[in-house]
């Protein structure tokens, strides 16, 4: 058996209330922005503004912006908003580093492992109950979405199929994010180090394709970005290709968990 | 004739600098419970967690139930109980949540927790969360957890810390009749007196060495012991037979003591006593017999 279902439910057990307050977040949050942007005639408003601006300051506003600030755009953006980001990452963080650098620091790993339960049954285990629990949340935050346009009756089918697949998107970026935590906390023998060094990776990654807007060299080279392969408003609007997405993500996404598997494998415990 | 339930051949672990263990070679037999005697950093937990493939050797071998560890640990921990020296489980949970969560881990059966649960008076403690419980209570758990399954083969490392004596002796009790339905308790304490208690054979472990393995009887007869003397009044210099003196103050004098007593009891007949202190012997004071040759102790 490559899973263990018990050690599977404890996860859950363990972390019930990180995941339920993160879908709860992601869920509200998807459910606020589209409820906004379907709720006001925002249009008179940023045309009134974009006005007062000089000529030169107003083409930095393309026509393309102006699509986004639409409710598919608007939705879009829910999946890519930072604080949406930031408590994805923080709960595939915090589990990723408690499991292995945490428990093998306070002994509970020693236990464990003491245990009839196999090192790549109980890595194995981790990284899928970590995948589920991605997919949860972000399925609360597509139905947050869909609530709100359908409460608002703004609901239309050229707007799911996209928003399902920012959702596949957003849930590869993070289970990569997730596979290369679970690799560091299999090295490092300290959890708050293991958590550490991923949040400043994943930071590092984000603040790079930021600032890739803006500058010109870093923008050519955003394709060694992870945050590169995770762009919602583009996808809602059909300008990338989901399908380069999902196989580079998921190559990365192979090649860490197999490095942190076989390293799992062989590192000693404590 | 002994079967060997655990067989280690010159087992070696190196760390970046230092050896955790070096070449270590002993056997535990079926039915038998082996002390395994050290100070603190001598090697025993890295010795337990070798023998569990928590840690992969640097050299050596480790064959338990016949099996090699390196291959077979998996059917080998489904036959093992082990109890770590820190027993630490997540605090958040109940004692009963976490002995229901092993029972599943192990796919046995509830009945025998409730049992054991009786034997240690941890019953009214089932429903508690675990960070609040004291240490005692809480090693009463990790031993709980460590037998319910019925194991064939137990390593414990220092089980009764934080027990009370009660408990403590509840616990060698249980220990003994744990081995008298042919099981295998591998024992590892810095405590002499625990495991001249409930031990069979005892393996002396120092600085990742075995300096010793022998039948308790005999340990018992190669130990060193300590005497105080307090005399009434001074007298001229005097020797004992197999005592060496270490300490000497007024009309007190601490001697070191090897081999046969009944000479020195005869001696100590003929000096002017106040009161005869035998206390108990450091561990140092059991491990220098192993390092210095007896005679040297003399």
């Amino acid at each position: 058996m490559m899973l263990n279902k018990t050690y599977f439910l404890l996860i859950f057990r363990l972390y019930r209330g990180l995941i339920l307050f993160s879908a709860l977040f992601v869920g509200f949050m998807q459910f606020l922005i589209v409820w906004i942007f379907a709720s006001f005639d925002y249009m008179p408003i940023i045309e009134a503004f974009l006005n007062q601006l000089p000529q030169q300051m107003r083409v930095l506003f393309s026509d393309q912006f102006m699509t986004y600030l639409s409710i598919d755009g608007a939705a879009a953006f829910g999946f890519n908003h930072p604080l949406v980001l930031l408590v994805l990452g923080l709960l595939t963080i915090t589990i990723s580093s408690r499991q292995i650098a945490g428990e093998s620091e306070n002994g509970i790993l020693e236990l464990h492992l003491a245990h009839p339960l196999k090192r790549n049954t109980f890595y194995i285990t981790l990284w899928f109950a970590l995948c589920v629990i991605l997919i949860l949340v972000i399925l609360t935050g597509l139905a947050g979405s869909l609530l709100s346009l359908t409460l608002k009756a703004k609901v239309k089918l050229h707007m799911v199929i996209p928003l399902f697949k920012i959702g596949l998107n957003l849930w590869l970026l993070f289970v990569l994010i997730m596979s290369y935590s679970l690799l560091i906390s299999s090295i490092e023998k300290e959890s708050s180090k293991a958590g550490l060094l991923s949040a400043i990776i994943t930071l590092l990654f984000y603040f790079i394709f930021f600032l890739g807007s803006i500058w010109t060299f870093l923008d050519r080279i955003q394709f060694l970005n992870i945050f590169f392969y995770y762009q919602p408003q583009k996808h809602m609007f059909q300008q990338i290709s989901l399908v380069k997405n999902i196989i580079v993500l998921t190559l990365l996404i192979i090649i860490n968990f197999y490095i942190g598997l076989r390293q799992f494998v062989k590192r000693d415990i404590p | 004739m002994h079967i060997s339930i655990i067989q280690v051949e010159k087992l070696t672990k190196k760390y970046r600098k230092d050896y955790g263990l070096k070449s270590v070679s002993f056997t535990v037999d079926v039915g038998e419970i082996f002390g395994f005697l050290g100070p603190n950093g001598a090697g025993k937990t890295t010795t337990i967690r070798l023998l569990l493939h928590l840690l992969p050797p640097t050299s050596g071998n480790i064959f338990i139930f016949n099996q090699d560890i390196r291959t077979h640990s998996y059917s080998i921990r489904q036959k093992c109980g082990y109890l770590p020296g820190d027993f630490s489980v997540y605090g958040h949970m109940t004692a009963g949540d976490f002995l229901t969560y092993a029972a599943h881990l192990r796919k046995c059966p509830l009945s025998r927790i409730t049992e054991l649960a009786s034997r240690f008076s941890f019953q009214s403690s089932l429903q508690q969360k675990i960070k609040h419980l004291s240490h005692g209570t809480r090693q009463k758990l990790g031993i709980i957890q460590t037998f319910f399954h019925e194991p064939d083969l137990v390593i414990l490392d220092e089980p009764t810390t934080g027990l009370d004596p009660l408990i403590r002796d509840e616990f060698y009790q249980f220990l003994r009749e744990y081995q008298s339905k042919g099981k295998t308790i591998f024992f590892s304490s810095h405590n002499l007196p625990e495991v001249e208690k409930v031990c069979d054979r005892v393996a002396i472990i120092r600085q990742g060495e075995l300096v010793a393995l022998e039948h308790l009887e005999h340990l018992k007869k190669k130990r060193l012991r300590r005497l105080i003397l307090k005399l009434k009044h001074a007298i001229e210099p005097f020797q004992l037979p197999d005592a060496r003196l270490l300490n000497h103050t007024g009309l007190q004098y601490e001697f070191l003591l090897s081999g046969d007593l009944s000479a020195l009891f005869k001696n100590l007949s003929t000096l002017p006593l106040a009161d005869i202190i035998f206390p108990e012997p450091t561990l140092e004071e059991v491990f220098l017999v192993y390092y210095k040759g007896e005679n040297d102790v003399k």
